[in-house]
């Protein structure tokens, strides 16, 4: 059997073992998609507050990797390992390293993507301001920004499944440097530009369509391919001891 | 007749924080069951992971039928069934998920072996793993290891949370596999049955160092409890590693001391050979080095 066919037997196994967040995340795109939906109908793009940016991307960020079942996210696994107990578990079965590296990613983006499809398809069917302001074109180069952005920043989390040696001081000072960071981001950017991301993003859709497509599709690669690279050296380093 | 290496272990170093495995060099032959035993932090775990590449080593190379396993070939791994002390990461998936997710990976995989140690066992396959007893995960643990029928058996405390039947039949269970053609099985353990019913050898570990690599038989033979008829002069006797009093004494070397006691007319009225948890515990506390 390939490499590619194993990696994906696998991810599906773990697909499979992940329904009860699969199911959360559907009923979460409902509520997700009403509420970009309501506020998009409320200001018709004119200030909007930064809290629809900041649900936009963490959307499109974090969330199908906060309802990937427990075992599969990072744990604390004696000392200063964070690792995930699943990817030990697989660690120690005779799994190649490169179908071990994509299974990782397959299983990931097999419930991100089609999560995050769903929260586009929804916000589109359900609101008619969305449909007037963007043509189903335009809409669709907005959906590969976002989508492209889902998987360069979503690569992060298959990719820190295979461990890291770190403190738990410094994992609190990094999370809140994390998302502190992100949201310091959007809130320059909302000042400077008077306008949110998921706004400049529409923008770019609809003037740079090409551009905006060529340039995610460029990013989410780059980001893939440097995530999978970086899986390739962690697993050598990592003491998997306990 | 020299036996075939399948493991080889040659200058080997790890370091854990401030613990430090090594320098370990020892081997492993085909055809043998040899227990590792050391007190608790002594490095057994490690050794073992270290082995199956679940950590790097700092120095030295291990090979796997003659394989670097460092190399980017992992076909060796296939050859090994591990049985972790603890298994993680599992506790969503039921008995039969994991059987699904385990034997896909090996080509040697014996359905029927499995489901004759699940029904020896009665492991619930339907429940899920996390839902079990400990005693009943370790059971099922050994069903999914043993099932694999690699021809490298690695096991890392297979006993230890299990009731004293289940412990029977799992020695008998292994007595019985190593009939199923040329396999070796290494098998860290602090039960001195297992060591005692399994053990061709026996590797002893202290604070991260090898003591030593022993033949089980040889060692048993050679440590000796004497009583003696009269008191013992006060003089160094060779092979002696401990005065119980006037009249009792130890020995790690047999041989040596009957010479000795003998070339000094001094008799003894028994002596007996000690249990191999007596002599791993001289070892351990430094009296017989």
């Amino acid at each position: 059997m390939s490499e590619w066919k194993q990696a994906r037997w696998l991810a599906m196994f773990e697909v499979k073992a992940s329904l009860k967040g699969i199911i959360t995340l559907i009923a979460l795109s409902f509520g997700l998609a009403i509420f970009f939906t309501e506020v998009f109908s409320i200001t018709i793009m004119e200030d909007v507050p930064i809290v629809f940016d900041v649900f936009f991307l963490f959307t499109f960020w974090v969330l199908a990797a906060s309802f990937r079942p427990k075992e599969h996210q990072l744990k604390r696994m004696g000392g200063d390992i964070w690792v995930s107990p699943y990817f030990i578990m697989l660690n120690q079965l005779p799994v190649k390293k490169n179908v071990l590296v994509l299974s990782r990613f397959i299983s990931y983006f097999t419930i991100s993507i089609p999560f995050h499809i769903l929260v586009l398809i929804l916000i589109y069917t359900l609101s008619s301001e969305y449909r007037a302001y963007m043509p189903v074109g335009s809409y669709l180069v907005f959906s590969i920004i976002w989508l492209s952005f889902g998987v360069l920043c979503g690569s992060m989390f298959p990719a820190s499944d295979v461990g890291e040696k770190i403190s738990t001081l410094k994992a609190i000072v990094y999370s809140v440097l994390f998302y502190g960071g992100i949201l310091a981001v959007l809130i320059v950017i909302y000042y400077v530009f008077n306008k949110g991301i998921v706004e400049m993003t529409m923008y770019a859709a609809k003037e740079w369509p090409l551009p905006s497509i060529l340039i995610s599709i460029l990013l989410a690669a780059i980001g893939l391919l440097y995530y999978k690279g970086y899986v390739y050296k962690r697993i050598d380093k990592v003491d998997y001891l306990h | 007749m020299t036996m075939e290496k399948w493991i080889e272990i040659n200058r080997l170093k790890k370091n854990v924080d401030d613990f430090q495995l090594g320098p370990i060099d020892l081997s492993f032959e085909a055809s043998t069951i040899t227990a590792v035993v050391g007190n608790n932090g002594a490095g057994k775990s490690t050794l073992l992971k270290v082995l199956m590449r679940l950590a790097a080593q700092n120095e030295g190379e291990i090979k796997v039928f003659g394989q670097l396993i460092d190399s980017e070939a992992e076909g060796w791994k296939k050859r090994i069934a591990y049985l972790p002390q603890t298994l993680v990461g599992c506790d969503s998936f039921n008995g039969n998920q994991l059987r699904e997710l385990v034997s896909k990976w090996y080509p040697t995989w014996d359905q029927s072996l499995f489901e004759q140690l699940v029904e020896m066992y009665q492991i619930p396959l339907t429940k899920k793993y996390g839902k079990l007893s400990q005693g009943v995960q370790q059971k099922l643990n050994l069903a999914l290891t043993l099932a694999r029928d690699a021809e490298i058996l690695i096991l890392d405390e297979p006993t230890a949370h299990m009731d004293i039947p289940s412990k029977q039949l799992l020695l008998d269970v292994i007595v019985e596999w190593m009939e199923r053609g040329e396999k070796l099985i290494i098998i860290s353990s602090h039960q001195a049955e297992d060591i005692r019913k399994l053990a061709d050898y026996v590797v002893v570990m202290k604070e991260g160092q090898l003591l030593g690599k022993f033949e089980k038989e040889e060692l048993t033979s050679q440590y000796k409890q004497y009583w003696m008829e009269d008191s013992l002069p006060n003089e160094p006797i060779p092979g002696v590693i401990e005065r119980k009093n006037e009249r009792i004494l130890v020995s790690k070397c047999a041989e040596e001391t009957e010479s000795y006691l003998a070339s000094k007319q001094l008799k003894w009225l028994r002596a007996k050979n000690l249990e191999i948890e007596e002599i791993i515990t001289y070892m351990l506390i430094g009296k017989a080095s």
